[in-house]
């Protein structure tokens, strides 16, 4: 079998240039080229989207020739992703009136956590236990703290506020900061050695 | 024989849409007759405006907007813009504008709107004053890329010109620039890891879950000053005297502040009540 389509070839691939970039960073050598290679990085992601698009069409392409569930969605996914990639191009004017006036508010629709929060708020945030009730109360004088209006009404609620922000919060987070990192250097170790293989579809 | 329903015992999409009608009721009155809740500045925000101001003369501050959506429709980050050209005007600053936003392209789109319908640029040229690279593709990678060296982030700027060609870039390298600014919606571990080495003032504005995961990045002064959010950046108003939604939205977070935690007390005095009975 040819060594280029063996999966060693692939780990090296990976493998080099993530040494290279620890050598340099360490050492400080050859900079031009660690700087050159991080830059292929995101000519990479570039060609990932090309990848993306490829498979989106061949996804519903496939869907509308077969006229399979929902067709009708793929062919509005063409009709928006030809109309949108040729705008802006083409009237970078129709490009920022789609940008303004469709996908804004559907990206807004999609990311605003307001209602969705308060539902979650009504129906879940029942308290069963001791712990639960400390950690409502937690929420309430966070919540009053971030508030211009907690301060006016007690002073107190900035001054808790502060504390479970200075104090547990920060502890907490140094914890998972600390263990995320040394998950971060376990998960390279294994790379190096090629025992991680996720990059590979695996 | 059935027990009569009490008038509170409505249907559970009843109460969502109640929910949501009182959430919209609270924050549209507030549209129409503002409280005019007075906000205090806190020392966060204060430590925040400081580190922007302290920048010497002709300094040099990178900005990276990587906010969410909502700065877009908001504009809410128009007084940082502001307060960073005022600083080109004063202190003959250099300002370098780039967006590394995960959210794709509506980052450049962000910092287009922003230099356009929010920004006097009066007395400011483009190319000498402040350069946009606009959004860049690669989120961690493009803040490797300016860490290591901020020649190569891009060859053109938002606008097609080589960098080459941009006379504030000439023999610019990352080691003259002296603030580092961003915006994030995100976890701030991206920024903190690959800019906490260049040991630089980093000043951040994000939201306020963010904060609480960035607190010991600001403890221990890798991270040198934070908005808190929304309030911060009405805060940040505040002190700059200049007023703009941000401002205008928070008798709305006031309200809808209040409303959760009595939703909350509600639901958890109905839940006990209808525990006790069971008992």
């Amino acid at each position: 079998m040819s060594f280029i389509k063996q999966k060693e070839f692939a780990i090296i691939l990976f493998v080099l240039p993530l040494l290279f970039l620890l050598f340099n960073y360490y050492t400080g050598i050859a900079e031009p080229a660690a700087s050159e290679l991080i830059n292929w990085g995101s000519y990479l992601w570039n060609f990932s989207m090309i990848i993306g698009t490829y498979s989106l069409f061949r996804v519903h392409g496939t869907n509308i020739a077969k006229k399979g569930k929902d067709w009708s969605y793929s062919v509005v996914i063409f009709i928006s992703f030809v109309t949108y990639f040729v705008a802006s191009y083409v009237s970078p004017d129709v490009f920022k009136l789609i940008l303004d006036y469709i996908q804004t508010p559907i990206m807004l629709t999609i990311w605003m956590g307001g209602f969705a929060t308060l539902t979650m708020v009504f129906r879940g945030a029942r308290t069963k236990s001791y712990l639960g009730v400390l950690l409502l109360l937690g929420s309430i004088f966070t919540v009053l703290r971030m508030a211009p209006i907690g301060p006016l009404i007690w002073p107190g609620f900035h001054t808790i506020g502060m504390w479970i922000n200075d104090v547990p919060n920060m502890a907490v987070m140094r914890a998972i900061t600390i263990v995320m990192g040394v998950g971060l250097i376990a998960t390279l170790v294994r790379e190096i050695l090629g025992k991680e293989t996720h990059y590979l579809g695996d | 024989m059935t027990e009569k329903k009490k008038w509170y015992n409505i249907s559970m999409d009843v109460q969502d849409s109640l929910v949501y009608f009182i959430l919209i009721l609270l924050c549209g009155t507030v549209v129409l007759y503002p409280l005019g809740i007075p906000l205090n500045v806190t020392k966060e925000t204060r430590e925040y405006y400081d580190a922007l101001i302290a920048v010497p003369e002709g300094g040099v501050i990178l900005y990276d907007e990587a906010y969410m959506v909502q700065s877009y429709v908001t504009g809410s980050e128009i007084t940082m813009f502001r307060m960073m050209f005022d600083l080109i005007r004063e202190k003959d600053v250099k300002l370098i504008i780039v967006s590394s936003c995960v959210d794709g392209p509506l980052g450049g789109a962000m910092i287009d709107k922003l230099l356009a319908e929010g920004v006097d640029k009066t007395g400011t040229t483009y190319g000498v004053d402040y350069v946009n690279f606009g959004w860049l593709p690669g989120f961690e990678l493009v803040l490797s890329s300016i860490s290591k060296n901020i020649q190569t982030v891009t060859m053109n700027d938002a606008y097609g010109t080589p960098i080459s060609q941009i006379p504030m870039m000439k023999d610019l390298t990352t080691a003259d620039i002296d603030v580092f600014c961003f915006s994030c919606s995100v976890s701030a571990d991206p920024w903190m890891r690959q800019w906490g080495p260049l040991h630089k003032p980093i000043l951040m504005s994000g939201g306020s879950s963010l904060i609480a995961q960035a607190m010991p990045y600001y403890e221990s002064r890798v991270l040198t000053a934070y908005l808190n959010g929304a309030r911060g950046l009405a805060e940040l108003e505040q002190i700059y005297g200049k007023f703009t939604i941000a401002t205008a939205l928070m008798d709305a977070t006031n309200l809808a502040s209040l409303y959760g935690i009595a939703l909350i007390l509600y639901s958890n005095i109905r839940y006990q009540m209808g525990r006790r009975k069971m008992q």
